[in-house]
């Protein structure tokens, strides 16, 4: 079985959190008989490095408001790159500061939580990831009757094409957390109402982690 | 302007330009206003006392700027004469003093005691000599230097009186004047910093994890924050996430050497940053300009040593081992946190 992964896929397996979406991910990526795990270069070359960077801001400001609990989130030059859910996370972490011993432990804590992830990213890609799709590569085309039907979303329309286009090559199973974009539906509406489309992209089968 | 004739040279000049720049560094241009020359004239005389070695050039990328080579400031920021003058007789006074009444029983003068008398002396005092941070803490940033010379000033008497009450408080040892200075002034970014280079001493043998992750984080704790324009806390958090990188997949003590050059390049850095912000207040209106190029050269270059070595620790991780992170509810919640909307990337 050959697996086009989402982003989020790679996101759950390095959450360690005890959660059933990274139990799910967990189990998969290590059941290596029999299947391949596929990545597109543009969830490694862009969205990643920018996902990355947003979370390190994210701590950063998080510090900054334990050490000044007057600060305001996003009110520093990095802090404006953060979009407002990485504000409520920076939120949501700066309350789990507080029931924390002291500002040393939270700081190690938090640090290590984020650097760790960061690490096993690094970690999946080297070692349980094969990447497919440069994205040079990625068919203009395909990509713009996507982004159509995904409400502006360039990132996912990126992905999926790179996916289906992989699935031109040889078969792949998409599979993803994200039930709201990445759906037949949306790919079917993309691609069959273009006859050129429809001629050269078959749609893959979508699975969803939470459903396995 | 008339024209000099060919082997006149510019000796007319060369007097009043290092009168001029006795008051801090100067560009081409304020040396123009200031003598009513040319341009020109102005720019033959000042490599003509270049080749002299009467002075040096500053290098930027958009203006000359040159400064006298017996300058006595640090980095050649723009110190009136009697900031100065105030500071070199402060340093000669302790000198002195320490000569007539401590030698004898503690050895000769250090110079860290001298610094670190300097400081209580014109913390004391409230004199207009700048003290401020720099590596190894605060410091008057003057270098003695014995070919400026200085007169004394007219608050000298309160200076001697200080100095004598002072002087008998110093050690007179490396160490014990740092850590006196530290704890006198509350320098607690100073004492983590000494606390990191301690550890990073002992870790060839005696290596405690969570040990050297606290000293990190407590820096990180400690590091200035509200430093917008050189991105300094970032930066510093940046360096502790290659740390924690190195501590994770078990590569920090193979890479101690690399960790402790880091960490010199880094502190070279942050101290510089406080240099700066500290000494602006002495800065006068005038020679705002010049302070600023002076500053953005000196910050630019450590900040780009600083993101090499990052990127450099960062090339140092092992990633073909998997790593398993801390369990303990508290990181899991964390993780749980950071991880949310992961469907939406």
């Amino acid at each position: 079985m050959r697996w086009f992964l989402d982003m989020c896929i790679i996101l759950y397996y390095v959450s360690q959190d005890n959660s059933y979406f990274h139990k799910k991910s967990f189990e998969l990526l290590n059941q290596t008989q029999g299947n391949l795990f596929l990545v597109c270069f543009y969830i490694i070359d862009k969205d990643f490095p920018k996902y990355l960077k947003r979370q390190r801001i994210i701590i950063d400001e998080v510090l900054k408001k334990v050490r000044d609990e007057n600060y305001i989130f996003g009110s520093s030059d990095d802090g404006s790159f953060l979009y407002d859910r990485d504000k409520q996370k920076a939120e949501k972490l700066y309350l789990q500061s507080k029931s924390i011993k002291n500002k040393i432990t939270f700081i190690n804590k938090v640090k290590e939580s984020q650097k760790g992830q960061e690490l096993l990213i690094g970690y999946l890609l080297k070692t349980k990831i094969e990447k497919v799709i440069p994205i040079g590569e990625i068919d203009p085309k395909l990509r713009s009757a996507i982004f159509t039907y995904l409400e502006g979303n360039i990132s996912d329309a990126n992905i999926l094409a790179s996916g289906i286009q992989e699935h031109k090559n040889k078969e792949v199973i998409l599979l993803t957390g994200d039930k709201q974009h990445w759906t037949k539906d949306n790919l079917q509406w993309a691609i069959e109402n273009n006859s050129e489309l429809n001629n050269n992209y078959k749609i893959p089968q979508i699975k969803y982690i939470q459903n396995m | 302007m008339k024209k000099k004739e060919r082997g006149e040279g510019y000796s007319i000049y060369i007097d009043k330009i290092k009168k001029f720049l006795e008051e801090g560094p100067a560009s081409i241009n304020d040396i123009c206003k200031e003598l009513e020359i040319s341009w020109a004239t102005a720019k033959s005389a000042l490599e003509e006392m270049r080749e002299k070695e009467d002075v040096k050039e500053i290098v930027t990328s958009n203006i000359r700027i040159f400064k006298l080579s017996n300058d006595p400031a640090f980095y050649g920021v723009p110190l009136t004469k009697k900031q100065k003058n105030d500071a070199l007789f402060l340093f000669d006074a302790i000198k002195k003093e320490w000569k007539n009444n401590e030698e004898k029983k503690k050895g000769p003068l250090l110079a860290t005691t001298l610094q670190k008398i300097a400081v209580d002396v014109a913390k004391k005092c409230e004199c207009n000599i700048p003290v401020v941070s720099f590596h190894y803490g605060l410091v008057i940033p003057v270098v003695a230097n014995p070919y400026f010379s200085f007169t004394k000033p007219e608050n000298s008497q309160i200076i001697i009186t200080v100095i004598k009450k002072t002087i008998s408080l110093h050690p007179n040892k490396y160490i014990k004047e740092i850590e006196k200075q530290y704890e006198d002034y509350g320098l607690e970014l100073f004492q983590a910093k000494k606390k990191i280079t301690s550890l990073l001493k002992q870790c060839n043998n005696n290596f405690n994890k969570e040990e050297v992750e606290n000293s990190f984080s407590r820096l990180l704790l400690l590091c200035p924050i509200e430093s917008k324009e050189v991105q300094l806390f970032s930066l510093c958090s940046d360096f502790v996430d290659k740390i924690y990188g190195l501590l994770l997949t078990d590569n920090f003590q193979d890479r101690l050497e690399d960790v402790k050059e880091a960490f010199n390049v880094l502190w070279d850095f942050i101290t510089t940053h406080l240099f700066f912000k500290e000494i602006s207040p002495y800065i006068r209106k005038e020679k705002r300009e010049i302070f600023e190029h002076i500053k953005s050269l000196q910050i630019l270059s450590k900040k780009s040593n600083v993101e090499e070595r990052i990127n450099y620790l960062d090339s140092l991780v092992d990633l073909t081992k998997e790593i398993k992170l801390p369990m303990d509810e508290e990181s899991i919640m964390i993780r749980r946190i950071l991880t949310e909307g992961a469907e939406e990337e």
